[in-house]
């Protein structure tokens, strides 16, 4: 069957996270994200048919914060313009449904992030997640803890905890998973390499959480322009085909969600599987970009994916399985622990680091062919969402 | 050494006050423990589960056909976390514990501190119960805090 309305990505353009933004307004970020996509496209704003952006009020310090990236992404006075909560994945994928309704469409998603722009500790993130808790049952909780600044990472030991009690993976293996990552980073950027010691001997912040197993923070843009695959051919750039996308939401108690475990990911992944055709991830998938937000999350994500055996996640952590080199690489990029933690626009640039890949043009390419490749978001406590979306070289 | 000239930036804080409503649900769950010392749970009419906290509807079944019934101040611990660490890295005197009780019968949980229990005592799955404070005023911290069950009792 030919199917001319196949949906693909045919330009993509990135801040990336970690950079230096000193002085650069959170608009002109994603300006300068969504510019270069345009120019890797080799389109200008006149042929945008729509325009899609991801964004979190609180995270941003605006009401409706949407409305100030519209500008941004090309998208003021476009016949169709989104604006959502979510991870910019999320935006992939109502640009996935747009261009699947109009094949003739060119799709601009797109998220941006400026922590850097929140004043105080830990750039106030512990405010940001207690005040997107439940205002009844569990934010009075969360605001009387003696050290507030300590909440995330103790639900992150929380979520850690229940997992350490169903698996085998120990705090070292943890500490495996944060140094593939942090030296996957640092191998693009030159930077000297991390050791498992130096890890474990990083700051404890609510065990078994350590500095370098929770990921920080970091300003990032990243824009992605999709069409369909029939337009895809007057383009320059070679597309990279969605072949499937997925995403659900756990329930809203925070008393109430599976801690250690990831089953929004797992239906997420359902989904897009069953639109991708396919049938054992763990042999089709050549290599995976996965929330790390923190290092066990990492491990809950191969396996709600399908990607490892539960039963065969340490001996897959001992024997470099998900390394560079391994039979699925998973986070070559760095990941959020080597690269940092954009909220909102982690999942978008994991797909971004897909394409990347698929189309060979990333800094740090791996010695084999990626073909099918797979990008995961997770919304961290703030919101148990996840987003999968497979991409393919055909 | 030349000096980096400042970022410009405008500074500004966003600040408004809500009093959010507790619901009808919330507002017996809260009552009863002021008042008696109860946890109250909501059954679910088709389904048959117990939701703590309550709930005038089950997202399950989808449905507002619920009956309410007593559930046993006690559970088992589902996860914790303990923070033994200032944010500037020095060790607490006192640490504190946050964790989630499944109440016994019932489907969900309660977050909450866990108190008079060191960390390492701890253990996911191990019975727990709640200490209600003794000033209450309708809140959740009327429920002091969660502690081991004790086995003399």
């Amino acid at each position: 069957m030919v199917m001319e309305n196949r949906v693909c990505i045919v330009g993509l353009g990135v801040v990336e996270p970690g950079g230096n933004t000193r002085g650069v307004a959170h608009k002109e970020l994603l300006f300068h994200a969504t510019r270069r996509a345009l120019d890797d496209a080799g389109i200008e704003r006149e042929l945008i048919g729509g325009a899609i952006t991801a964004s979190s009020d609180f995270t941003e310090g605006r009401s409706l914060s949407n409305q100030y990236t519209l500008d941004s992404i090309g998208g003021v006075m476009k016949p169709c313009d989104l604006r959502l909560a979510e991870d910019g994945m999320h935006a992939l994928f109502a640009g996935y449904m747009e261009v699947m309704v109009d094949p003739g469409l060119l799709m601009v998603v797109a998220a941006v992030q400026k922590p850097s722009e929140r004043v105080g500790r830990r750039n106030g993130f512990h405010k940001i997640l207690s005040a997107c808790l439940d205002p009844i049952y569990n934010r009075p909780i969360c605001n009387t803890v003696p050290h507030a600044e300590s909440l995330e990472a103790v639900f992150g030991a929380m979520d850690a905890r229940a997992y350490m009690e169903r698996s085998r993976v120990t705090e070292e293996l943890l500490a495996r998973v944060a140094v593939k990552n942090i030296n996957n980073a640092a191998a693009a950027s030159g930077e000297p390499a991390t050791a498992v010691e130096d890890v474990l001997a990083s700051s404890e912040l609510a065990w078994p959480l350590r500095d370098l197993t929770m990921a920080r923070e970091k300003d990032a843009a990243c824009t992605l322009i999709l069409t369909s695959e029939k337009n895809a051919g007057k383009l320059r750039k070679e597309p990279v085909f969605i072949s499937g996308v997925g995403w659900s939401t756990e329930g809203s108690h925070l008393a109430a969600r599976s801690y250690g475990m990831s089953p929004d990911t797992q239906k997420a992944a359902h989904q897009a599987y069953r639109m991708a055709g396919i049938r054992r991830p763990e042999k089709e998938i050549d290599l995976a970009e996965v929330s790390d937000w923190y290092a066990h999350r990492e491990l809950i994500h191969v396996e709600a994916l399908g990607l490892c055996d539960p039963g065969e996640t340490v001996l897959r952590i001992e024997d470099g399985g998900f390394d560079r080199e391994g039979p699925i690489p998973v986070n070559v990029s760095g990941g959020l622990l080597g690269k940092g933690n954009s909220l909102i626009v982690s999942g978008l640039l994991r797909v971004a680091e897909v394409a990347r890949r698929i189309r060979g043009d990333a800094v740090d390419v791996t010695s084999r062919k990626v073909c099918v490749g797979l990008a995961h978001s997770w919304g961290g406590f703030i919101s148990p969402t996840a987003g999968v979306a497979v991409l393919s070289k055909w | 050494m030349s000096k980096k000239k400042p970022e410009m930036t405008i500074g500004g804080t966003i600040q408004v006050d809500y009093e959010w409503s507790v619901g009808n649900a919330g507002e017996r769950f809260f009552t009863e423990i002021k008042d008696h010392k109860r946890i109250m749970g909501a059954r679910c009419r088709t389904c048959g589960r117990v939701m703590v906290p309550p709930r005038i509807f089950c997202e399950e079944c989808f449905v507002d056909a619920i009956e309410w019934v007593e559930v046993e101040p006690k559970g088992t611990l589902v996860t914790f976390g303990d923070c033994y660490f200032s944010t500037d890295g020095k060790r607490l005197d006192e640490p504190w514990i946050l964790g989630i009780v499944r109440l016994n019968g019932a489907d969900g949980g309660l977050i909450h501190f866990i108190k008079e229990a060191k960390a390492e005592d701890l253990k996911i799955g191990m019975p727990m119960e709640i200490v209600f404070s003794d000033e209450r005023k309708g809140h959740i911290l009327d429920i002091s805090h969660f502690r081991p069950v004790k086995e003399s009792e």
